[in-house]
Order: C-alpha cells, then sequence, then structure tokens
C-alpha cells in the first residue's frame, strides 16, 4: 500500500513539474486580411446619334489595390463617324468625347483626363499607380457630334466604334 | 489472488522509475519555488489605434530570478504575405499596460513603449528578494491606418513571447 501511494505520488509530482516547465514560449499572431477589390463596369444608353449633346452611358470603377489600375479610351476611326460607302458624296463626321464625374471623390494620386483626344490613338482617361486610398468612381460619357456640314440630314450609313479598356496593375 | 503490485515485475519498473525519473524531478524547482507563465489571448481584430492582444501572467518565487521578453518575426512590422498588388508592410508598437499583482524586489520592468526593431526585455532580474505575481497587458498600436480605407493585401506578423526561469 504505502508502495503504491509512493509510487502514485512520485508520478504525479513528475508530471506537475513537466506542465509547470513546458510553457516557456508563447506567440502573439497579428493577422490582417483585405480583399482585393477589382471592378469595372459600363452601362450603355444606346442612343439614336444626333448632332450636338449624347449620352452614350456611364462607367464606374472600383479598386483597392496598392498598385492601382489605369483606364483609357480608343476611337477605331479616330473620333469620326465615317461613313460605310462614300457613294452618294458621304464624308466623315467629327465628334468628340467629354467625361462627367457623377460620383466619388479623387485621391491625390489620381490622372483624370475628362476630355480625351481621340485623334491621337489610345489615350488614358483615368489612372492611379500608388493609391493611398480605395477609388470608387462613376463617370458618365458624353459624345458631341460636330455636324456643321448637315450631313445627317443626308442619305448615308456612318459608324465607329469606341473602345474603354480597364486594366488592373 | 496475489497483487500485481507485489510482483517482480513491478518492483523492477519502479527500480527504473526511480533511476531514471527521479533526477529528472529532482533537478526541477521544488524547493518552494513557484514558476508560472501563460497568456491569455483576446485575438481582436486589428484596427487603427489601440489593440489589446492580451495579458500576460507571471508567477515566480525563484530566488535565482527569471527573465521575460518579447521578440517580433518582423522586427514591428506588419508584413505582406506577397506584393503581388504592390503591398507594404505596416509599422506597429506595442504598449504595454501593468494589472493586478506586484514585481518582485530586483525584478526589473520595462514598460516602455517599443517598435520591436529589436528584442524587448519585458521582465528580468537574477536575485529577487520576494515573489512576483503580475499581470501585464500587451497592446498593439496601428497608427496611419485607416480601416475604412484599407488596400488590399495580407499582412502579417508573430511575436514571441519567451520566458526564461533561471
Amino acid at each position: 500500500m504505502l508502495q503504491r501511494c509512493s509510487f502514485i505520488a512520485l508520478i504525479v509530482s513528475f508530471m506537475m513539474s513537466i506542465c509547470i516547465h513546458a510553457l516557456e514560449k508563447e506567440t502573439f499572431i497579428l493577422d490582417i486580411y483585405v480583399p482585393m477589390i477589382s471592378r469595372f463596369s459600363l452601362n450603355l444608353a444606346v442612343p439614336s446619334i444626333k448632332n450636338g449633346l449624347n449620352v452614350l452611358g456611364r462607367f464606374q470603377v472600383e479598386n483597392n489595390t496598392r498598385d492601382g489600375f489605369s483606364i483609357s479610351i480608343s476611337s477605331k476611326n479616330n473620333s469620326h463617324l465615317s461613313p460605310i460607302s462614300s457613294e452618294d458624296g458621304e464624308e466623315n463626321i467629327p465628334y468628340f468625347i467629354h467625361l462627367q464625374r457623377i460620383a466619388g471623390t479623387l485621391s491625390t494620386t489620381t490622372i483624370e483626363n475628362t476630355t480625351p483626344l481621340l485623334t491621337m490613338g489610345e489615350t488614358s482617361i483615368l489612372s492611379n499607380t500608388l493609391q493611398d486610398a480605395v477609388t470608387n468612381l462613376s463617370y458618365r460619357i458624353y459624345l458631341t457630334l460636330d455636324d456643321s456640314s448637315h450631313l445627317l440630314k443626308m442619305a448615308g450609313s456612318y459608324s465607329d466604334e469606341i473602345t474603354i479598356k480597364y486594366t488592373d496593375i | 489472488m496475489k497483487s500485481p503490485l507485489n510482483t517482480p515485475i513491478f518492483n523492477i519498473l519502479i527500480t527504473l522509475f526511480f533511476a531514471y525519473a527521479l533526477p529528472v524531478v529532482a533537478l526541477g524547482p521544488l524547493n518552494n519555488e513557484l514558476s508560472l507563465f501563460y497568456v491569455n489571448h483576446k485575438h481582436p481584430v486589428l484596427n487603427a489605434g489601440q489593440n489589446i492582444l492580451g495579458d500576460i501572467i507571471i508567477k515566480n518565487d525563484n530566488p535565482a530570478g527569471f527573465k521575460l521578453t518579447l521578440q517580433s518575426n518582423h522586427h514591428g512590422m506588419l508584413t505582406p504575405v506577397s506584393s503581388d498588388n504592390g503591398e507594404l508592410a505596416i509599422p506597429y508598437t506595442l504598449q504595454f499596460e501593468a494589472g493586478s499583482g506586484r514585481i518582485g524586489d530586483g525584478i526589473a520592468l520595462n514598460m516602455q513603449e517599443t517598435t520591436l526593431h529589436t528584442e524587448h526585455i519585458l521582465l528580468t532580474g537574477t536575485s529577487p528578494s520576494n515573489s512576483t505575481d503580475i499581470s501585464l497587458r500587451i497592446i498593439a498600436i496601428l497608427e496611419n491606418f485607416n480601416p475604412s480605407q484599407r488596400l488590399a493585401g495580407h499582412y502579417r506578423d508573430v511575436i514571441e513571447v519567451h520566458y526564461t526561469n533561471y
């Protein structure tokens, strides 16, 4: 009996000594995870193009990456509504694009171009390559047609293709 | 029926135990010594400002003293796991608050705010004249970190707390 009690007491004290000295290191884990947001959407108005001001649609961009994004615009016919044929004397009709910011606040590192010249090829309209804040902006796209020659009143079919490209850097 | 505790096998086991286990037991702090170290973690969601990481509890009456240090794996920076989107590390500092209890005479406590660029010795002493029984709150301070304007990324650091009972 005495032998058994001594054995049990020694086992208990041995295990306690292990437990007391086992916790010699602890750790604090500091962890922050922010999921990436990179969204671009384009809503087209599909208007019947007339001389003067036309609303083409609007786009929205949301991005929270530090190395940012860029948005560019280009015209297939260099900012002209071009006739499909010129059999009846049709000519190019020039137009220009401008943007109106309708939501969001520009950060100090955002470069905005609301009057891009589409005669110069692909042109940047919005970019931020070193963000210090989340970007969440919306713009309306206007097309202004300069039909001083009244070509739209004459027979003909005119078209152009405008491309707006969003790149997450 | 013969008791198993009176068999030769049991006697051999007892002998082996005294031969190998007793020296290990005898080397431990059994002479009226108490050495207890653990952490109550708070697991906060990190935000700008103060973040309570947890409380360190120390109970020690070892006449040879003890030491408690903190060390950051990334020298006080929440380091991005990757830099695919240009992520930059986020600096932070640690502050300390003493809770209830006492620090033994001869044990030095350094509660100065630290950037953890190097190891921070929080408690140390080699010949205290009385026991220590203290709770210390660890607080991480994140400045220049606006939760509503967080940029994407996964940022991480590990703080190791080392307790040495002399």
